[in-house]
C-alpha cells in the first residue's frame, strides 16, 4: 500500500521555494503568487502569500506531497498551518540577502519540531555570485543550535539539485529513525 | 501581476479610510473593516483594538490567494469573494477592482445580520474605493 509523506519547503522571500517545487512536481504546481509591493525586501515581481503545492512519486510508489510556505514572517501563521504533520523540511537560503545566517536561524527556530529531530536539509542558493557566508559558516550555526543537519550549495532551478536535497533529507530521516514515519531504506526520488 | 508595485501613498490611504469609516458608520452590524495590499500589508482600517490589522491583512492575502487557486483548479473563473461563517459572526474578503493596483477588502460582521444585507453594501464599498483610486490616478 503506497504511503504519502508531507514535506515542507521554506526559507526567505526569493530563496526559490516556488521554483524548487515547480522543478520537480509531477503535477502542475498549485501556486498562490501575487503582486509584490514590498520592494525594500525584494525586487521580485511576485510573491507567495498562501502556499505552493506539488507532488512527486518515489520509485516504490510512495508519494511526496510538497508544500511551500510564504517567506515573510508576517505569514508565519501559514508556517504553523502547513507544518502540521510534516515529515521533514527543506530550508532554502538566499546567500545574496543582507544577513542569510540570521535568515536561517529564524527558519530553524520556526520549524523547531522537525529540526530537533534532524528531519531537515538546508540548501544555500546564489553562492556562485555571493560566496560569503561560506557553507562552513552555516554548519557552525547549525552546530551551535545543537542539531545535525546537512548544508549544501544548490541551484533550485535545476531539477537534479532539488532531487538531491530530497534524497539527502530522506537519508537524514532514515538515520534518525522517526517513530511517526517508516520511510523505506534506499527509496529514491524518480 | 508582472510589474513591481510599491505600496499606496497617503492620498490613497486616506481615500480608503474615508470609505471604511462611512461603511462602518452606516452599518452598525459591521464591526470592523480593513483595506490591504494584495501581498498582505495594511493600507487603512478600523478594527477593535484587540485585533491586529497586520495579521488580518496577511491572512486575507493568504485566504484570497488560496481562493483564487481553488477557483483556478475548479475551472470556475476568477474568485470574487470569500465568506467565512463562524459561531459568532462572519468575515467577508474580496478584491477591490481597480486599474492601478490590486487591493483587498476585509469586513467583520456580527451574526445578527443576514449575509445578503451586508454583502451588497460591502461590494458597493469595494467598487467605490476602486473607482475613486482609478479617478485619482487618471
Amino acid at each position: 500500500m503506497p504511503r504519502e509523506y508531507k514535506l515542507i519547503f521554506t526559507g526567505s522571500m526569493g530563496a526559490g521555494k516556488t521554483t524548487a517545487i515547480a522543478a520537480i512536481s509531477e503535477i502542475a504546481p498549485v501556486c498562490t503568487d501575487v503582486q509584490n509591493s514590498d520592494v525594500q525586501t525584494s525586487n521580485k515581481a511576485t510573491t507567495t502569500t498562501a502556499l505552493d503545492y506539488g507532488e512527486v512519486t518515489l520509485e516504490g510508489g510512495d508519494k511526496l506531497r510538497l508544500y511551500g510556505t510564504p517567506g515573510q514572517a508576517r505569514f508565519d501563521f501559514m508556517w504553523k498551518i502547513l507544518g502540521v504533520g510534516a515529515l521533514g523540511v527543506v530550508i532554502l537560503v538566499d546567500n545574496s540577502r543582507p544577513d542569510p545566517i540570521a535568515d536561517l536561524r529564524d527558519y530553524l527556530r520556526a520549524f523547531a519540531d522537525v529540526v530537533r529531530g534532524s528531519r531537515a536539509v538546508i540548501g544555500i542558493g546564489r553562492t556562485d555570485t555571493h560566496d560569503r557566508p561560506a557553507i562552513d559558516d552555516y554548519h557552525a550555526l547549525v552546530e551551535s543550535m545543537g542539531v545535525s543537519i546537512p548544508v549544501l550549495s544548490v541551484d533550485v532551478r535545476r531539477r537534479e539539485d532539488v532531487l538531491l536535497l530530497l534524497d539527502i533529507l530522506f537519508h537524514q530521516i532514515e538515520a534518525h529513525d522517526t517513530p511517526q514515519a517508516d520511510v523505506s531504506a534506499g527509496e529514491t526520488v524518480q | 501581476m508582472n510589474a513591481i508595485s510599491e505600496l499606496p501613498g497617503r492620498t490613497e490611504r486616506a481615500l480608503c479610510q474615508k470609505h471604511l469609516d462611512a461603511l462602518l458608520d452606516a452599518y452598525p452590524e459591521i464591526s470592523g473593516a480593513l483595506v490591504s495590499s494584495i501581498d498582505g500589508f495594511e493600507i487603512a482600517g478600523r478594527l477593535r483594538p484587540s485585533l491586529s490589522p497586520a495579521t488580518l491583512s496577511a491572512m486575507t492575502s493568504s485566504q484570497l490567494a488560496l481562493g483564487e487557486a481553488i477557483c483556478g483548479e475548479a475551472a470556475i473563473g476568477a474568485c470574487l469573494n470569500v465568506v467565512i461563517e463562524a459561531d459568532q459572526g462572519r468575515v467577508l474578503m474580496l478584491d477591490i477592482p481597480n486599474r492601478s493596483r490590486k487591493l483587498l477588502l476585509t469586513v467583520l460582521c456580527g451574526d445578527n445580520a443576514p449575509l445578503g444585507s451586508v454583502l451588497w453594501p460591502v461590494r458597493r464599498c469595494a467598487q467605490e474605493i476602486g473607482k475613486r483610486i482609478d479617478d485619482a490616478s487618471a
